[in-house]
């Protein structure tokens, strides 16, 4: 791969999967990923909260990405891990299935997203980037995080 | 960079001011009342905080607010020199423009374009004619805007009406409080019109308010000074810490650690007290408030603050701001009478509102108490009616204390008409909702014509809780202490007497009392799941929908099916695996507003502080979660709210059923039944102790008994409690020593004294027939067989007054003084009862008189020589029972202020709604000692509630 020339429209994605579909993050949304995943179960919640976690003092809720592209939730595994964003000054962890690369990306390999990408909403990814064998959609933190409110 | 500058300048000069203007209001309060002996330097710091406030001002280039604040200076720098007298009008003018200037402070970003003539020109005013009259100023300004309505229009800028047209709500929002003080120094009887028309203001300052608050905090330097010890202190346990692992000192650890420990707690305390701050901060505001308020209601209201220096948790302190506003505005409007009625009723003006703060058991007191009308509460239980939310029944039978409470009910509203300062029904019922976020409760104590008391109850802190850990379905969750009640757990084999199903809801029989349960899996909607008795380790789904499945007593709609009848289909045999002792049932009782019910869990862990962290808004909808914590392990784990859970499986209606239910029950088996619990000291001395004396009973550690001057103690709860043997005074066999006895804590005289026993055995509920014949010595009332054992019903009271006679002489001295002329006539046909009552309330310090039926009863209150002051009694009795007593005594003996108190066993609603009828005053169950206790002083201290 070639070196990015200009700084300023090149920027490194984390890329993961979740169900299906292999997804990615700006890493500069990203505060850590975290593998430990002892997480606890709040009964009531919504389906997509797979339940709450204790980050280094702080309670965080952990979103089930699977259930909220709507996979079926695994039990967890290994592979696992939480990827711990900062949205609106809070921060919560999204689960998905498994980290896979970090990756350069320049401005002119993003393509808007589709309507939908295997079956899951296109408002969830903010554009696709092209890689060498498969497509990544990059995740729109906002949609995800904010449709979480208006369905609770 | 430079804007980034003037921001960072800005949100100080907004902080400075706030903190000069805070100091201004109670300042120029305080000026105001010693206007005759005035405080000269009290005006010079006023006057520096304004001064201050407009150097800056004026180098920010806030034209307005140094224009404002240049006119204040005039006026404040005549008062200094002398030359103006501070009557309450100019004192009036000076608080207007103080309320203009934070208004355009926290609104500094418009603030120029503010128009401030009318402030400006009633500071002139004042300024070139300060002899003249400054109240005409205020009344001119006055009358402009009662007519108008609108935002107040200087005489001279009256030409251009324009401005008024123009005012943008920003403008007309902080004009509308002036314009109301200003109001007000006219007599209100002239405009009550006006006054009531006009709907409040109450928001124009408080979101202001609202931005300042919690962004910085005042800390003392001292404080401050010992956290970064402390912190030293960390570090350098850490190191030795690092040391000890590396050469892997076994000792050296051990030390560090115990370093670590002590520096954690005192660290933890340091940075507690840094959120402490003295309630005062908000009491303080309340001068002006009461002042403002007095005045446009015309009233005369002096305010007291006692405990202004009682800490509480910052949080708190903020939250509590908006509560209590509305409850002193509420005291006010309706609690205070106008100075004419007041004077007719013989009562002083002014009158007197209290505020005050103090601590209690661990928690802060707040207690608002005026000297008002009282609440009526016929008056409540009629709206209540009106509103018709409420059943006719469910009112009859509530106590006069609850029907008091039904004012924090949403949409209650008892003012005749909607007045600005109250009386929308909106309200109450929220201070109730914060306080009980909070953490807090409330209780009313009021007296028609007397006054009324508002009681607030709060923690100290929010932040770090006791709470009990507890495991349902392997998981953890917390219940904040401040919630529970008791623990109880139900053995298999009394599921069947304990729990009862009445149509879909269970309901658990403790002491009298129907409780309303739930299976905490229910109310968390998780899914059952059992563990295969055979297997352990496969887990299986629980497919039994109900506890009470073929074990309780079944009800069906209220109707009793004979729980000994077998099950058809024969499965209730002694091999039923569900009579094991893993089927025992554990319940937590909790406290939920005026509710307590039972929650089913699989087990109680321990009892732990917990640090109390907050949801995600993804949860926001769930109301059976107060908030997380982190455990010992480093898990999270769900704090429950017992509220949340309340309301989410309504157990309101499950109460109400209950009732029925009992009744019926009670009916059936209406005889005395009482609690005792059974304890042993050795394998064939067991004892008997009522259950309703105790206050608590607590596991201890031998090694901990000090003997000091001859008697046993042992540190508890920060005092020295004095323990008993029951041998020390009844002639029994020796108590078997045990590493860990029990002792059994009650009160004597107001002191808590402590019973060691051996072994607890158990909590029954009997109808047991005693003896007090065979077996009556000290310390021992009676016999009777439990367990098929001969058991000693121990005389806790008979002890103490045998062992410690110096309290019972000198507490009867001061108590006689106290309560010299109280006599209380108690009857009952149980002589078991009849013992146990007078013994607890004669050692309270009251006199007891005694009958043995209505009758007697009857002629006693005829031919005693003292005043008798209240009524106890049973209502099942020979001759004449409690119902006939009580009426014979209201009608025929026209007794009708004396109070009379039924305690008895039966309940429900009807009975209690009968009793009433005849006039008894409050039904008990028999037998609460602390509720009874605590009722008869109500009733001694009270009277009756008015019953005509």
């Amino acid at each position: 791969m070639t070196l990015v020339s200009s700084k300023d429209d090149a920027q490194e994605l984390s890329i993961f999967e979740v169900g299906e579909i292999t997804c990615a993050i700006n890493i500069t949304q990203i505060q850590e990923i975290n593998k430990h995943l002892e997480i606890t179960r709040v009964h009531n919640a919504p389906e997509f909260v797979k339940g709450i976690l204790n980050l280094r003092g702080q309670i965080i809720t952990i979103v089930d990405l699977r259930v909220k592209f709507g996979f079926k939730s695994l039990p967890l595994n290994e592979d696992m891990r939480i990827i711990v964003v900062n949205y609106h000054g809070e921060r919560t962890g999204l689960l998905v299935d498994k980290i896979v690369d970090v990756a350069p990306a320049r401005e002119q390999d993003l393509e808007p997203p589709p309507s939908n990408i295997n079956g899951v909403a296109g408002d969830f990814f903010s554009s696709i980037y092209k890689m060498e064998h498969t497509l990544a959609a990059i995740l729109n933190v906002e949609s995800i995080l904010k449709m979480d409110q208006a369905t609770v | 960079m430079s804007i980034n500058m003037d921001q960072e300048i800005l949100m100080e000069f907004i902080e400075e001011s706030n903190e000069h203007l805070d100091g201004i209001e109670s300042d120029l309060l305080l000026i105001e009342e010693t206007a005759k002996d005035l405080d000269l330097s009290l005006v010079n710091k006023v006057f520096r905080s304004i001064h201050s406030i407009k150097g800056a001002a004026g180098f920010l280039g806030l034209e307005t607010i140094k224009n404002l604040t240049h006119h204040m200076e005039n006026l404040l720098n005549l008062i200094r020199n002398s030359k103006l007298e501070p009557t309450s009008a100019v004192v009036n003018v000076l608080l207007t423009s103080s309320d203009v200037l934070q208004n355009l402070i926290n609104d500094h970003e418009n603030s120029n374009s503010f128009d401030i003539t009318t402030y400006v020109d009633q500071m002139t005013k004042v300024v070139e004619d300060p002899s003249g009259d400054a109240e005409a100023v205020e009344e001119e300004a006055a009358e402009t805007t009662a007519q108008e309505n609108a935002p107040p229009e200087p005489e001279k800028a009256a030409a251009k009406p324009k401005t008024t047209a123009r005012s943008t709500k920003k403008k007309t929002q902080p004009s509308k409080p002036r314009a109301q003080k200003a109001k007000s120094s006219k007599p209100a009887a002239q405009q009550p019109a006006a006054t009531s028309s006009k709907p409040a203001p109450k928001k124009s300052k408080a979101p202001a308010k609202d931005k300042r608050s919690s962004t910085t905090l005042r800390v003392n330097v001292t404080l401050l000074d010992n956290l970064m010890t402390l912190a030293g202190e960390l570090v350098l346990t850490r190191n030795q810490l690092i040391q000890a692992h590396s050469s892997n000192d076994g000792a050296d650890l051990g030390n560090a650690i115990q370093r670590v420990d002590l520096v954690t707690s005192e660290l933890q305390e340091a940075i507690m007290s840094t959120r402490m701050q003295p309630i005062g901060n908000v009491f303080g505001k309340f001068q002006r408030v009461v002042r403002d308020l007095s005045r446009s209601l015309g009233k005369d209201i002096n305010l007291v603050i006692e405990g202004k220096d009682v800490e509480l948790d910052k949080t708190i302190v903020e939250a509590i701001g908006d509560p209590l506003t509305h409850l002193v505005r509420n005291s006010c409007d309706h609690g205070i009478e106008l100075p004419d009625v007041r004077r007719a009723a013989g009562k002083k003006v002014p009158a007197t509102l209290t505020l005050r703060a103090f601590h209690e058991a661990g928690q802060v007191l707040i207690e608002i108490e005026d000297d008002g009308a009282g609440i009526d509460v016929k008056k409540v239980k009629a709206k209540a009616l009106d509103t018709g939310n409420f059943d006719p029944a469910e009112l009859d039978a509530m106590p006069e204390s609850e029907l008091v409470k039904l004012i924090f009910r949403p949409g209650f509203s008892l003012a005749k008409k909607v007045t600005e300062v109250s009386g929308r029904g909106v309200g109450m019922d929220v201070v109730h909702s914060n306080l009980t976020k909070l953490g807090g409760s409330i209780d009313i104590d009021t007296k028609v014509g007397v006054g009324t008391t508002i009681r607030i109850k709060l923690p100290l802190t929010l932040a770090i809780i006791p709470s009990l850990i507890l495991m349902v379905q392997e998981e953890r969750y917390a219940i904040p202490q401040v919630n529970l009640v008791e623990l109880v757990r139900i053995p298999a084999s009394e599921v069947k007497n304990k729990i009862v199903q009445i149509d879909d809801a269970l309901v658990m029989r403790l002491r009298g009392e129907l409780l309303p349960l739930i299976q905490l899996t229910s109310a968390l909607s998780i899914n059952k799941t059992y563990r295969n008795p055979k297997d352990s380790s496969v887990v299986l789904p629980d497919r039994r929908t109900n506890i009470a499945d073929r074990r309780g007593a079944k009800w069906s709609s209220g109707q009793p099916v004979d729980p000994e009848a077998p099950d058809n289909d024969g499965r209730q045999n002694n091999s039923d695996r569900r009579t094991s002792p893993d089927s025992a049932y554990n319940v937590v009782v909790v406290n939920a507003g005026e509710l307590n019910y039972g929650l089913i869990v699989d087990s109680f862990l321990d009892s732990q502080e917990i640090v109390v962290k907050p949801l995600s808004k993804h949860f926001s909808g769930l109301n059976t979660y107060a908030g997380a914590t982190i455990l010992g392990d480093g898990l999270a784990a769900l704090i429950l709210d017992v509220m949340g859970i309340r309301n989410t499986m309504n157990l309101r209606m499950i109460k109400e059923k209950a009732r029925e239910v009992e009744l019926a029950h009670s009916l059936k088996h209406a005889q005395d039944a009482q609690s005792l619990l059974i304890v042993r000291n050795s394998p064939d001395s067991q004892f008997a102790i009522p259950l309703g004396l105790v206050s608590r009973i607590e596991k201890i550690d031998k090694n901990d008994i000090e003997i000091t001057g001859g008697r046993q103690a042992i540190k508890y709860r920060d005092t020295n409690l004095l323990l008993f043997s029951i041998e020390d005074t009844a002639d029994v066999g020796k108590r078997e020593e045990v590493d860990n006895p029990y002792i059994i804590i009650f009160n004597f005289k107001k002191r808590e004294v402590g019973i060691m026993v051996s072994h607890i055995i158990d909590v029954i509920d009997s109808k047991v027939d005693i003896d007090n014949q065979s077996f009556r010595q000290p310390g021992i009332m009676g016999s009777a067989i439990i367990f098929e054992q001969i058991t000693l019903l121990v005389d806790l009271y008979e002890i103490i007054a045998d062992l410690v006679p110096d309290w019972l002489d000198e507490d009867t001295e001061a108590v006689r003084q106290e309560k010299e002329e109280t006599t209380i006539l108690l009857v009952d046909d149980s002589p078991f009862f009849m013992n146990q009552v007078k013994k607890f309330t004669e050692s309270e310090g009251y006199n007891v008189l005694t009958a043995e039926d209505g009758l007697e009863a009857l002629e006693t209150l005829q031919t005693s020589e003292v005043e008798i002051d209240l009524v106890l009694t049973d209502i099942e009795m020979p001759n004449l029972d409690g119902y006939g007593m009580a009426e014979r005594l209201r009608n025929e003996l026209r007794l009708d202020k004396l109070p009379v108190i039924a305690i008895t066993t039966l309940a429900g609603t009807s009975a209690e709604q009968k009793a009433m009828e005849v006039g008894i005053d409050e039904f008990l169950v028999k037998l609460d000692r602390e509720k009874l206790l605590e009722r008869i002083q109500h009733y001694l201290k009270n009277g009756r509630a008015i019953n005509n």
